[in-house]
This record gives C-alpha cells, structure tokens and sequence, in this order.
C-alpha cells in the first residue's frame, strides 16, 4: 500500500500553517516598525497606536510564532512516527486559531478595541463602558480569544497527542528514526505541552466562555460575576498565559536537543551518522526539572501587590523562577558540550538552533532579574519586560526557524540556497540581541512600556530600536526572497510517492 | 545600587557579554572541528569536571544573587531603614486613588522620613510608580480594582518625586501622572 501514501499527507498543512504564520509574521512585524516610528516621529493618533501595539502583541506570538510551532511540530512528529498530518484535529486546529485571529483583527480594527494583548482585564469592559469601543466590538474580541483559546488548549495539543500516540505507523513516512518514546531528549520537550497546557488553560477557558456568553445574552450578566472579579481573573489568566510561554519555550529547547545532535561531525571512520549528545540522561533530567520549576513560577506576574499577592506565594515564584534558570543551565552545559565534543558540521539548521539558543539564555538572565522580587519592584511595567517577553519569543522563533531550514526541502522542494540563509539567520541574531539590549536599557532608565508618546526621554533607545528593527525586517525580507523562489518552482515540493 | 533598574541592567550587560563572548567562540571552535573531525576530543573525565564546575558556579551565583536580593524587597525595607526612625516615629501616610486617567492623592507634601502609601484603582488596573527625584524608579505597585496595596517606603531625599502609572489602561496611559514633594 505505501504506493498509495503521498508526501502531501504528511507536508500539506504543517506547509499550510508554515506559510501562514509567515504572512501574520509580515503584517505584525509591519506594525512593529510602524510602532518604533511612530516613537521616532510622533506621526500617529494615540488611539491607533494602540491599535497597532494591540495587533503586533496578538499575531506575533500567535498568529507567527505559535503557529510557526504547531507546523513544524506536527510535521516533525509525522515524520519520526511515520503519521500524516492531515486528520480532523489537524485541520481544526489551523482553521480554528486563523479564523479566531482574523476576529480579534476584525475588533481591533473596526471596532477599536485596543487592550493590549495582555487584555488587561478589566480594562476590556472598562473600555466599553468608557466608550473607547462598543460591547458588539467587544463581543467579537472575546469570541476571537475563545477561538485561538481552544487550538491551544485542546485542538493543538490533542493533534500532536494523537500522533505520538495513536494511529499505525508508516513505515514509508519514518524519515527521521526515534528510539523509544523520549529518545532522543528532544521528544521529552513535547510532553510537557501535552500534558501542562490543557488542565492549566481550563479554568481561563472557562472563564472566557462564560463571559462570551454573557455578552452574546446567552446567559445572564450576573452568572459571570464571580470572572468579574479582578483576581478571579488574573491568577488562572497568569497561571494559564505563564505556562504557555514556558510550555513554548520548552519546546524549543527541544528543538535544539532534536536538531544539535543531528549535526555533529560526520566521522570519517564510517559513513553512517547516528545522532549524538553529551549526554541523554542531563537532557531528559533539565526538561522535567526546567518544567517542575516553571509550573510554580507564575506568582512572579503578580509580584508588585505587596498587600493582595501573599508573601509566600511571591518568594515561592521567585525560587521557581530561578530554579527555572537553573534547569536552564544543566541544557547549556549539554548542547554546548555536545558541539564541542562531537563538532558541528555548520549548516543553516544548526547556525539557527545554536544562535537562537544563545539569544534565549542570554534572555533568561534578564527573565530571573525581573524574577526577583527585589527587582521586579524597579522594572515591572517598564520596558525591560517587554525586552524579555520579545526577546524569548524571536529566540524561539530563531530555534524553529533552524527546524525550518532543516525541513526546507521536504516542505519546499528545493535546496536552501546557504548564503542567504546564514545572511538571514546572523543578521536575525544580531537585530534581537540589539533589541534586547536597547529595550533593557531604556527599562533600566525607567521608561514604561506600552506608554505612546514615550513620557520619558528616550530618544537614543528610540533610535536604537529603530536601527535594529529594520535590520530585522531586511534579514526577514533576505528569506522571504529565498521562500517566494522555491515557491515558484511550479508544484515541485508535490511528489505523489514517498 | 545594584538593587536599582540601572543596577540590574549593568549586571544584565556585566554577566551577559563575556558569556556571549565565549558561546560565540566555541560556537566557531564547534563548526571547525565540525569539518575535520575524526573521533570524540572531549574526554569523559575532562568533561564531568567542566560539569560540575559549571553546575557549582551556576548554583554560587543563584544562592548569591537571591541572598544580596533580599532587602530590596519593599515589604522588608522598613526593617531594615536607618536606626532611630523606625518604627518609633509616626509613619506618615499618603493615599492614592488612580482612575482612567489620573491620580487624587491627599497629601503633596511629606516630611523627609518613613512614608506609607495606601493606594486603590477604581476602574481598571494601573500602578502607583514612584521615581525619585532623580528619575529612578524606587517601587511600582500594581493596583488591581477593588484591592487595595500597601507600600512603605524611606524617602530621605528631599525634591519632588513623581508618580507615573506602568499598567496599561487605555489611551491615557502614557499621560497619567502626579507629584509630590519631599521636604528635608
Ligand atoms: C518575532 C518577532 C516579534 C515578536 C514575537 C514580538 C512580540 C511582541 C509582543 C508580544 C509585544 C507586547 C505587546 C504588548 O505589550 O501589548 C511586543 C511589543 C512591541 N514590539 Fe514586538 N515582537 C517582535 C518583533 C518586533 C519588531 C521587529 C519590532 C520593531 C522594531 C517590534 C516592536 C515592538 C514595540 C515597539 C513594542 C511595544 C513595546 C512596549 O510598549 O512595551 N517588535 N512585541
Ligand atoms: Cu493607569
């Protein structure tokens, strides 16, 4: 039968997701630029500043990078346990979080709305009772949420649940051979996402459910009266939003221990290359111990309520949050000593992987600062956080990115033309870390973050972040040009058999 | 002044540069011996040393880190204010109420000293940020509608400091702000 499976199966929609989440990377990061120049000339209304700052915070990490993520992962998990990639779960998650982002655009931008992606909460209603936006914009908003909610809590997860664990495999699909279920350790960063993100997404879940119902008048307003309640919201929303950024931050590292091992040396001795890592065991170990840690970690949110948030709850995140630095630690000292050890035969994966590896631990040091209570009182709300929060994102968008160019033939049909990509992948590298540094420096100065026009003077970050984010913007524009090439070779990616 | 956000962003660019700096050369070091190797260099027992070195030096610096980090934490600092102000002499208290987008605060004068805040929001989320009178941010308190936070901080530097909202709260934000005076 296997002349009957087509490599469509397995490539259609990660491609289809891949591609997407490429177009929403284009339009957020358009309005990121829009946002530093604005800063820069003051040209924009404060209300469509915030619009834009809206938009960006929405499609960045959802419509670009998780969606980047669910591609590439479910195509990866496709091909090492010889699945396709196409069944009703797959196909719901992509229409689901792209229909659910074309709503929120729809109330950003007809409606107003303009909350932050944070949301805020209870800024929304305050809003609307305010009258920045309307309850039907409102409305709109929330249902978005719901949607994109539900591909991350259950629809994303139970499609790579069912891959891993259901189904027969193909043998004919198998390109990448795995050992057991957590060998190698780069298999070990999917699960906590399987089995963290959904019981720890109820609760918000639920939450947002009933307040959309209550605003289609489905049910009565006052059965949403206990959400209502600021706290009630913001600990299962931060519970829920926290594990996410570390479920996706794990499951980059495991990227990086999935493709590192990959790369090493071909040695000379004998052809075959089997995939090597200092060590399995210290891989397995910082993966459970960095998502144990994590898990707890979420009070450092909260931190600045020195009388609502209790004491102990606080010195608790902050442990766990170092602790999370700590797991952290145990993965440097393995993926560069598997480098070192074994060498790197260079290629654009492993430049990827590496390069956005180093820009997320380097990220980390500041993520344990603001994980300090000490600190947190000087610099939450500033823009050393929004260094934090966008510099883990475009490091784990560099590691995917990596897993990209290692599946770029399979998905495009045409060799990586190497020199654009390294060009691509170095200047990417070096834009965030510029970010990072300008963004960090102006938190530093006390700037807040979020605030237009910039009440502080900030020209020099302003201008920094302006050089930087249009070096970004040219390295993105080096791929695309590599992207839309192999694009244009008429269907040669579809092959009918394996 | 480490325990400041230009304390923290000089430790930032201190410890984050040199790692840069060596990541990148055995990055190099990785991709050269990547073309020309024929076996394993690195040594098991060679290798477990680096382990445990590292390891240690990671957990030295995360033990010192969060020890030093201890009085920073506003809630603490009362304890640890200068001898024979605390807490015999009266505590002073401001209240501070912050709406879309403004603050009401009761008092605009304090005496050089030991001050409590006692803050709300009413309608959404804001923050009661306070910068010295040289611009440093010496504590921002979230305030979440319909709780209400208490901070107490030492302010002996007499100027006028200035109150400024991190949490945003609509179009006003960037504009929220308020001010008050310290007198020696
Ligand atoms: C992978 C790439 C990126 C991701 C995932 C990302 C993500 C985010 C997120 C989640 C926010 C927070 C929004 C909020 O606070 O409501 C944000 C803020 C922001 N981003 Fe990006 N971003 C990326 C690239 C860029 C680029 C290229 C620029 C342009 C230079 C940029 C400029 C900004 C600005 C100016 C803010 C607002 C900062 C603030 O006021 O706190 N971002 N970004
Ligand atoms: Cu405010």
């Amino acid at each position: 039968m296997a002349s009957q499976i087509r490599l469509e199966d397995l490539t259609y929609y990660p491609r289809l997701m891949i591609l997407s989440s490429i177009a929403w990377f284009f339009a957020g990061g358009a309005a990121g630029l829009a946002m530093v120049l604005a800063h820069l000339t003051g040209a924009l209304r404060i209300a469509d500043y915030n619009m834009l700052l809206t938009f960006h915070g929405v499609v960045m990490p959802f419509g670009g990078l998780f969606q980047l993520m669910m591609g590439l992962s479910l195509l990866r998990v496709g091909f090492c346990y010889g699945k396709s990639v196409k069944g009703p779960l797959v196909k719901a998650s992509y229409f689901t979080l792209n229909v659910g982002l074309l709503l929120i655009l729809a109330a950003i931008f007809v409606f107003g709305v303009r909350t932050s992606y944070t949301l805020m909460f209870p800024l929304p209603a305050s809003g609307a009772l305010k009258g920045l936006w309307s309850l039907e914009g409102l409305t709109i908003f929330v249902w978005g949420i719901i949607l994109v909610l539900a591909v991350i809590i259950t629809l994303y997860p139970a499609s790579l649940a069912r891959l891993m664990f259901g189904g027969k495999t193909q043998e004919a699909f198998v390109l990448e051979r795995f050992v057991g279920t957590l060998n190698p350790a780069g298999m070990a960063g999917m699960l906590p996402y399987i089995f963290i993100i959904p019981p720890l997404g109820t609760a918000i879940a639920i939450g947002a459910v009933t307040i959309g119902l209550a605003l289609l008048g489905a049910i009565p307003l006052s059965s949403a009266g206990w959400v209502l309640h600021p706290l009630n919201f913001n600990y299962p929303f931060w519970i829920w939003a926290h594990n996410l950024m570390e479920a996706m931050g794990i499951m980059a590292i495991g990227t990086v221990y999935w493709l590192i091992p990959r790369y090493t040396a071909v040695l000379r001795s004998s052809e075959v290359v089997e995939p090597r890592l200092y060590s399995e065991k210290l891989g397995i170990f910082a993966i459970v111990f960095y998502s144990t840690a994590a898990v707890i970690a979420f009070p450092h949110h909260l931190f600045t309520m020195p009388t609502s948030q209790p004491a102990g709850l606080s010195y608790t995140g902050q442990i766990a949050s170092w602790l999370t630095g700590f797991g952290a630690a145990f993965s440097v000292f393995n993926v560069l000593a598997t480098a070192y050890a074994f060498g790197l035969r260079l290629t654009p994966a492993s430049l990827a992987a590496m390069l956005g590896f180093a820009v997320y631990i380097v990220d980390g040091f500041l993520a344990m600062q603001l994980g300090t209570i000490g600190w947190a009182y000087r610099l939450h709300g500033t823009y050393a956080v929004t260094a934090h929060l966008m510099t883990i994102l475009l490091a784990v968008s560099l590691i995917w990115i990596g897993a990209l160019y290692h599946s770029y033939r399979l998905l495009f049909g045409t060799e990586v033309n190497k020199k654009l990509a390294y060009i691509h992948i170095i200047l990417t590298a070096v834009a965030a870390l510029g970010l990072f540094y300008f963004m960090a420096f102006m938190g530093g100065a006390g700037t807040p973050r979020r605030a237009y026009p910039l009440p502080i003077p900030s020209d020099t970050g302003v201008l920094g972040l302006v050089g930087f984010g249009v070096l970004l913007a040219a390295a993105q524009a080096i791929f695309l040009a590599q992207l839309f090439k192999s694009l244009s070779k008429p269907h040669h990616y579809i092959s009918d058999t394996v | 002044m480490l325990g400041t956000g230009w304390g923290a962003i000089l430790l930032l660019l201190y410890l984050t540069a040199p790692f840069l700096v060596i990541f990148t050369l055995l990055l190099l070091l990785a991709f050269r011996r990547g073309r020309s190797l024929s076996g394993a260099v690195l040594g098991e027992k060679a290798a477990r040393g680096m382990e445990v070195a590292w390891l240690m030096g990671v957990g030295i610096a995360w033990a010192v880190i969060n020890l030093v980090s201890i009085p920073w934490i506003p809630w603490l600092q009362p304890l640890a204010a200068t001898p024979g102000q605390t807490p015999s002499e009266p505590v002073q208290a401001v209240n501070v109420e912050a709406f879309m987008w403004g603050y009401t605060i009761d008092t605009y004068e304090v005496k050089a000293g030991t001050v409590k805040f006692v803050a709300r929001a009413h309608d959404t989320i804001h923050s009661l940020t306070i910068y010295s009178p040289r611009g440093e941010i010496l504590a921002t308190v979230m305030l979440l509608p319909g709780m209400r936070e208490e901070l107490v901080l030492n302010l002996v530097e007499p100027g006028e400091y200035v109150i400024r909202c991190l949490e945003f709260c609509g179009d006003g934000h960037s504009a929220m702000l308020s001010k008050f005076k310290v007198v020696g």
